[in-house]
C-alpha cells in the first residue's frame, strides 16, 4: 500500500501543481489564493490568473546588489556572523570558468553573468546582514566598505523590472491606489508594466490583448500585502 | 518537413523543401554571388533548432541554463532554441553585422529546448523567450562597443557605440526581428525603450 499511496500522493501533486507539459507547449497552472479581498462583492477582472508565490518581506530592510564594480572585480566576498570569511562567490569569465559550487549560496537572485541580489534583514556598524539561502532562511555578512555592493529598495527593483504578472482572484486591478473600482479588462493582457510606486500599491500599463496599437490603460494592483510580495517579477523580456 | 533556407544579405531568407532529416542553411557568399553551405541543424521535439555557441562570425556569452521547476513551469534546458526560420534570420543578422560593419556579436538567451523560457536557479525570470505565447522568436545580445565587440556592461558605459548597436538594431529589422528593446537609458535613437535591458538588448521576431 505505500507504494499505492506514494503514486497517489505524486498524482495529487502533479495535480495541485497544476503544470501542463507537453509537445514543448506549457500551459500555465490554475492559482491557489493568496489573500482574499476583503469585499467578496467585489467583480473579478478578467485577467488570465497566474501562479504568484508570495516573497516574505516582513523582516526585510531592503535590498543589497552587487554593483558594476562586482563585474570587473571578478569575485564577491561573503562573510560569517563573527566577521571570518565563508565564501567567495566568481563570476564566470568570459573563458567559460563557472564559480566555485556552494549548495548553501541561494540568495534572492544570482547568477554567474554578474550579479546578486540579496534580502537585506539587518545591519550592524560593519556588517549588513542577508538571506545567504532562500531555501533555509540562512543569513550571512557582507562588509559595509565594500565597493561591490549597494543597497536599494525594493520598489526601485520592482519599477526597474520589464513587466509584472498578479493573481488577478485574490489581487485584482483597482482604479486608484486607495482601492476604488476594480478594474475590468476586456481581453486578458499578455503583460502588465511597471509606472510607480504608492505605499503598498503599483501602478502597471497595458495594452488591450498585448496590441501596442490599441489605448494605453493604467490601473493598481497591491505589491505587497500583509508583508508579503504578492507580484511575480519579470525582470527582463 | 526539414528545409533548406538560402539566407540573402539583403534580408530575405527563402525556404525550400529537402529530403533530408535536417534543416541545411545557405548562406550568401559577401560577394552576393552565390551561397555556401553553413550548417545543418535537426529539428527536436519542440520543433526548434539549437543556435550553435559560436562561429567565426559571433559567439555567446554567459553560462548555460540548466532550466528546473519555477513558478509552477518547467523550464528546458539551454538557452540557444529558436525556431528553424528565425535561426537562418540570425545568421543572416550576424553574418552582415560581421562581413559589412566589422561587429562581431554575442548573443545570450533565446529559448529553452522544451520552447520555454531559459531560467537556472536563482537566475531573473523573462518575460518572453518562451514565457508567454513567444517561443523560439527571442534573442538577447550584448551591447556592441567602439571596437565593435559585444561587451559585459551597461548602456552608459563609456564604451557603450551608438553607433555599433543603432547598426545591430537596423540589421536585425531588415531580416524581421521587429519587436525589439534597448534599455530606459535610452541611448539609441528610434528603438522602443523597456525595464530590464540596461545590460542587453533585445531582438524580437516578427512584427
Ligand atoms: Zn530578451
Amino acid at each position: 500500500m505505500k507504494v499505492l499511496s506514494e503514486v497517489l500522493l505524486l498524482s495529487l501533486t502533479l495535480f495541485i501543481s497544476g503544470c501542463n507539459y507537453s509537445n514543448g507547449q506549457i500551459t500555465h497552472p490554475q492559482k491557489t489564493s493568496i489573500d482574499q479581498p476583503s469585499n467578496t462583492n467585489e467583480l473579478r477582472s478578467k485577467v488570465k490568473n497566474t501562479e504568484v508565490q508570495p516573497y516574505d518581506l516582513r523582516n526585510s530592510i531592503g535590498q543589497l546588489k552587487t554593483t558594476d564594480d562586482a563585474v570587473k572585480a571578478g569575485k564577491v566576498d561573503i562573510y560569517q556572523k563573527d566577521g571570518s570569511f565563508w565564501y567567495s562567490y566568481k563570476f564566470i569569465e568570459d573563458n567559460g570558468e563557472k564559480p566555485e559550487k556552494n549548495e548553501y549560496f541561494k540568495p534572492f537572485r544570482y547568477s554567474g553573468d554578474g550579479y546578486i541580489v540579496f534580502n537585506l534583514v539587518g545591519e550592524s556598524k560593519d556588517f549588513y546582514e542577508v538571506v545567504s539561502n532562500e531555501e533555509t532562511g540562512d543569513k550571512k555578512f557582507v562588509k559595509k566598505n565594500s565597493p561591490l555592493f549597494e543597497r536599494q529598495k525594493w520598489e526601485k527593483y520592482i519599477l526597474d523590472c520589464y513587466a509584472i504578472e498578479f493573481d488577478s482572484d485574490s489581487n485584482p486591478l483597482h482604479s486608484s491606489p486607495k482601492g476604488g473600482n476594480v478594474v475590468e479588462l476586456s481581453s486578458a493582457p499578455t503583460l502588465f508594466f511597471p509606472v510607480e510606486i504608492s505605499g503598498d500599491w503599483l501602478k502597471v500599463k497595458w495594452n488591450d490583448g498585448g496590441d501596442k496599437s490599441k489605448d494605453e490603460n493604467r490601473g493598481w494592483v497591491k505589491w505587497r500585502g500583509n508583508g508579503q510580495m504578492i507580484i511575480r517579477l519579470f525582470e527582463t523580456s | 518537413m526539414p528545409l533548406d533556407y538560402h539566407i540573402n544579405r539583403t534580408g530575405t531568407v527563402v525556404p525550400s523543401h529537402n529530403n533530408d532529416k535536417v534543416n541545411n542553411y545557405y548562406l550568401q557568399n559577401v560577394n552576393m554571388d552565390g551561397y555556401f553551405l553553413l550548417i545543418s541543424l535537426e529539428p527536436n521535439q519542440a520543433l526548434l533548432v539549437k543556435f550553435p555557441d559560436r562561429m567565426n562570425f559571433f559567439d555567446r556569452y554567459s553560462g548555460i541554463d540548466t532550466g528546473g521547476m519555477n513558478n509552477g513551469v518547467l523550464h528546458g534546458k539551454g538557452d540557444h532554441y529558436l525556431l528553424a526560420n528565425v535561426a537562418a534570420a540570425l545568421f543572416g543578422v550576424a553574418a552582415v553585422l560581421k562581413d559589412t560593419h566589422s561587429i562581431h556579436i554575442s548573443f545570450g538567451d533565446m529559448s529553452a529546448d522544451n520552447g520555454s523560457d531559459p531560467w537556472s536557479p536563482g537566475s531573473v525570470d523573462h518575460a518572453g523567450h518562451g514565457h508567454g505565447s513567444r517561443s523560439g522568436l527571442d534573442v538577447d545580445f550584448r551591447y556592441i562597443d567602439n571596437g565593435g565587440y559585444s561587451f559585459h556592461g551597461k548602456m552608459n558605459n563609456k564604451n557603450f557605440s551608438k553607433k555599433n548597436n543603432e547598426i545591430v538594431y537596423q540589421v536585425a529589422e531588415t531580416f524581421g526581428f521587429k519587436k525589439n528593446y534597448q534599455g530606459k537609458m535610452a541611448k539609441l535613437s528610434g528603438i522602443p525603450t523597456a525595464g530590464g535591458h540596461d545590460d542587453h538588448g533585445h531582438l524580437g521576431f516578427g512584427s
